[in-house]
């Protein structure tokens, strides 16, 4: 009886090390980013020059491929639902000027089913510190095709005097789905590993107490 | 067994179910602009600047337009 007393009595508690399910945690979110980065890959990767059509012009409507204005891009083939392609759009802008592309998405009878844009420009100066240039050169978005068949993109194009840009680099790229669910499960696994780590180890709260006592010396 | 090593297996087991759940959801190409029978705009969870546009733009060949309320950076023209 003293025995089992005395080996109760060494016995360490039986307690729950958040450090630990904290380092699961980020681990698991470690292997979410890996989830997102397969759904992200590339299947295929096509390359096109495309010269925009002003807002302002009529569109035509095209029958054969061959007959394929040189503002449109396709037929994007969508052989299964859910299929996700994203769509990079480059242009050379000359300086202090800027362009807004808008890109209109169509079926296979060529008919509107929404659009999308982004400004891209290009400016430069002087200041005090000399010499500066920013630019917005290109921009992407992703698109999801719950429906099979041929798809359409048309390429519209507004410009600061109307000066537009002769062509545009498109690229379309299809992707294996979409990294949006498992990348944020995986920011949220991280996050709370994080914070359970932090709770059992101090370790953001003691490297602050560090530099502020370097800071004090 | 302790009880840390069970919350590692529990936690783990969530996480993974988790992660199964989502992969159909990812193949099916879950948060970006779509169209089917309507337009669906993009997820709260996909960050990016594009703007979009449901309505078709004005443009009917003319610099004023058809005077109609549409979409596009130019609706309302």
């Amino acid at each position: 009886m003293s025995i089992t007393k005395r080996s109760l009595k060494k016995a360490p508690a039986d307690t729950l090390n958040l450090g630990v399910i904290g380092i699961t945690l980020m681990i698991w979110g470690g292997l979410g980013f890996l989830f997102a980065f397969y759904f992200s890959a590339i299947e295929q990767n096509d390359s096109y020059e495309v010269t925009p059509v002003p807002k302002i012009e009529t569109l035509l409507k095209t029958t054969r491929q061959a007959d394929r204005p040189a503002y449109q891009v396709g037929p994007i083939v969508v052989e299964n639902p859910g299929e996700v392609f994203e769509v990079i759009v480059r242009a050379n802008l000359p300086d202090n000027h800027w362009s807004f592309i808008e890109v209109e998405l169509l079926d296979n009878n060529e008919e509107y089913l929404y659009s999308f844009g982004q400004e891209l420009w290009r400016e430069s100066g002087r200041d005090s510190d000399g010499n500066w240039s920013e630019s917005k050169r290109d921009f992407d978005t992703k698109l999801t095709f719950p429906v099979t068949g041929y798809y359409y993109l048309n390429f519209i194009i507004e410009s600061k005097n109307s000066r537009h840009p002769k062509s545009l680099d498109v690229k379309v790229i299809k992707r294996r789905g979409s990294d949006i669910p498992h990348f944020w499960a995986a920011v949220l696994s991280l996050v709370i590993g994080l914070i359970l780590v932090e709770i059992k180890y101090g370790i953001f709260q003691k490297t602050i107490e560090a530099l502020n006592h370097e800071e004090d010396k | 067994m302790k009880k840390t090593s069970k919350s590692v297996i529990y936690v783990s087991l969530v996480v993974a179910v988790l992660y199964i759940f989502l992969v159909p959801i990812a193949a099916n190409g879950y948060g970006y602009a779509r169209f089917d029978n309507t337009y669906h705009s993009p997820s709260f969870w996909y960050f990016n600047d594009t703007s979009y546009y449901y309505e078709k733009s004005i443009r009917s060949g003319s610099v004023s337009g058809s005077n109609t309320r549409g979409g596009g950076p130019g609706q309302g023209k």
